[in-house]
């Protein structure tokens, strides 16, 4: 009987104590912000002014979230999802504000696909519970509508607005957007 | 603070309440899945199958919301629809693809497959880790390359060549340009990632079935040709070494090695040993009641390894 505590266990006996997992999350963010802090404020503008240390120490907490903590409760999932956001409104922001914006199509284009990418690989390391990797329908117009969105840009990037490229330009767009697709449509962990 | 970082501030708020909202929704209990997963566990575990009318009999639900929560289960990985309208139970621990699974059922001759897997490709192969040194050197040049346009260090010529190579050689592309640049590295190691385990999943899987015992791929495209009867089990040995150990505080998925001893003939014995198996106690325990003729188990914690599996409700509290 006492072999079964394995199936009624399921999954925990590989992980931290969750006392443990709490305590070395607040370590290692502690540790990390101060890091940031320290080596930002000797840079130069804007990475030593205070909104870049803040966008920094909230990627590097949700980056360093998932790896530390463990646990499979409601808590710690919906703080998952929290911490996505935090990052993601924090890139976003960051960008918009400290980047010098422009209105030229082919930097919109850049900056788009960069926000697909990031935004969807925080997804996939924030909110692993909710990535289909069953697929169905619904993974397959997600990464559809992403990927519509990716080959416009960088059409936009090749075409003639940027580079030129003439036929080549559709051709590298459709390859480059394939490998967007398959890397963004998650393969199973296991 | 000054009125930006307060905006700032309140924005990063916005983005995290918002998400932690949205969390808290999609994990609020569903009771119609809790009803459908009773259901499952208590009227259909031994058949390993039922339709939708069984479904509704069991459940008194209607059929449109009976179907979206059998959805969600067949996303998770629980059970398969079949052409014939019927859907097929499949065990918690086993995590083929369906076509893996379609083929383990075959080849096994309809029998219960209890656990499912695929060697993990890196760790017995450590050099493929080199792929991702592609986003370190990606990282290195887009740094070395916007220290050189703001600083002139080491030398402007790195962000003067990078600009001469953007379109029109226009200088205010290249931020945005160096940000594409990242993008484009983490998903071009996250596709070759893709190719590296869709390569693995052709070559290493292991199955256990309830009378079949345990079979496994020995080669490239073989098709579960390495057959360990389950008579034929002497002795099951779970071994997760230091290095796994620690990165199992750290993956998703943990890993380790079991140890087979089964005879072969009258007197000889053999080993052999399934090696960086995902959740390896589970598997060992698999083999273990498999060679003991024990499987009680698997009716008396059904309900619990489906609400793992489906995460409809947590599993470890805390």
């Amino acid at each position: 009987m006492a072999e079964e505590e394995v199936i009624e266990r399921i999954g925990r006996g590989y992980r931290f104590r969750p006392a443990t997992q709490i305590g070395l999350m607040l370590i290692l963010s502690v540790l990390g912000v101060w890091g940031i802090y320290e080596g930002f404020t000797r840079l130069w503008p804007p990475f030593n002014e205070l909104e870049t240390i803040i966008t920094m120490s909230v990627i590097y907490i949700a980056l360093l979230y998932p790896l530390i903590i463990k646990l499979e409760n409601k808590a710690a999932t919906v703080l998952s999802f929290g911490l996505f956001g935090a990052a993601l409104a924090a890139t976003v922001y960051w960008l918009v504000t400290h980047i010098q914006l422009t209105r030229e199509p082919v930097a919109i284009a850049l900056y788009v696909m960069f926000m697909e990418i990031v935004g969807m690989e925080l997804f996939h390391h924030l909110c692993e519970a909710y990535v289909f990797y069953e697929r169905d329908w619904r993974s397959y117009l997600v990464v559809g509508i992403l990927s519509a969105g990716f080959f416009a840009c960088m059409w936009m990037l090749l075409g003639p607005q940027g580079y030129g490229l003439g036929s080549i330009a559709i051709v590298l767009a459709v390859v480059l957007t394939m490998m967007f697709a398959w890397a963004v449509l998650p393969e199973k962990p296991i | 603070m000054d009125l930006g970082t307060v905006a700032f501030i309140a924005a990063i708020a916005g983005g995290f309440g918002a998400f932690l909202a949205l969390g808290w929704k999609l994990e609020s209990g569903d009771p119609v899945l809790e009803k459908v997963i009773d259901a499952i566990v208590s009227n259909f575990l031994d058949e390993r199958r039922f339709s939708i009318s069984d479904m509704e009999q069991a459940t008194g639900l209607n059929r449109d919301t009976i179907r979206k929560a059998l959805r969600r289960l067949e996303r998770a990985g629980i059970i398969t629809k079949r052409d014939s309208g019927w859907y097929r139970i499949k065990d918690p621990l086993v995590f083929l693809t369906e076509r893996d699974y379609e083929r383990a059922v075959r080849i096994t001759k309809d029998d219960n497959i209890l656990y499912g897997a695929y060697q993990n490709p890196y760790l017995p192969r450590l050099y493929l880790l080199l792929v991702y040194l592609i986003v370190a050197i990606d990282i290195t040049f887009v740094v070395l390359t916007y220290i050189s346009y703001t600083m002139g260090w080491p030398s402007p010529a790195l962000a003067n060549w990078a600009i001469k190579i953007l379109p029109k050689g226009d200088e205010h592309l290249l931020v945005p340009f160096l940000l594409f640049l990242l993008g484009m590295g983490i998903i071009f190691v996250d596709f070759i990632d893709n190719v590296i385990k869709a390569w693995a999943r052709e070559r290493y899987s292991v199955v256990v079935g309830e009378k079949s015992g345990i079979s496994f791929d020995k080669a490239l495209a073989d098709e579960l040709s390495g057959r360990i009867r389950r008579g034929q089990i002497r002795d099951v040995d779970l071994d997760i070494s230091l290095f796994q150990k620690i990165i199992n505080y750290f993956r998703s998925v943990p890993l380790g090695d079991v140890k087979v001893v089964y005879r072969v003939g009258k007197e000889e014995e053999k080993v052999e040993v399934f090696k960086n198996m995902p959740f390896p106690r589970e598997l060992f325990y698999v083999i273990r009641s498999v060679q003991l003729g024990s499987l009680g188990w698997r009716k008396r914690h059904a309900k619990t390894l489906l609400y793992w599996r489906s995460r409809g409700m947590p599993v470890v509290s805390g």
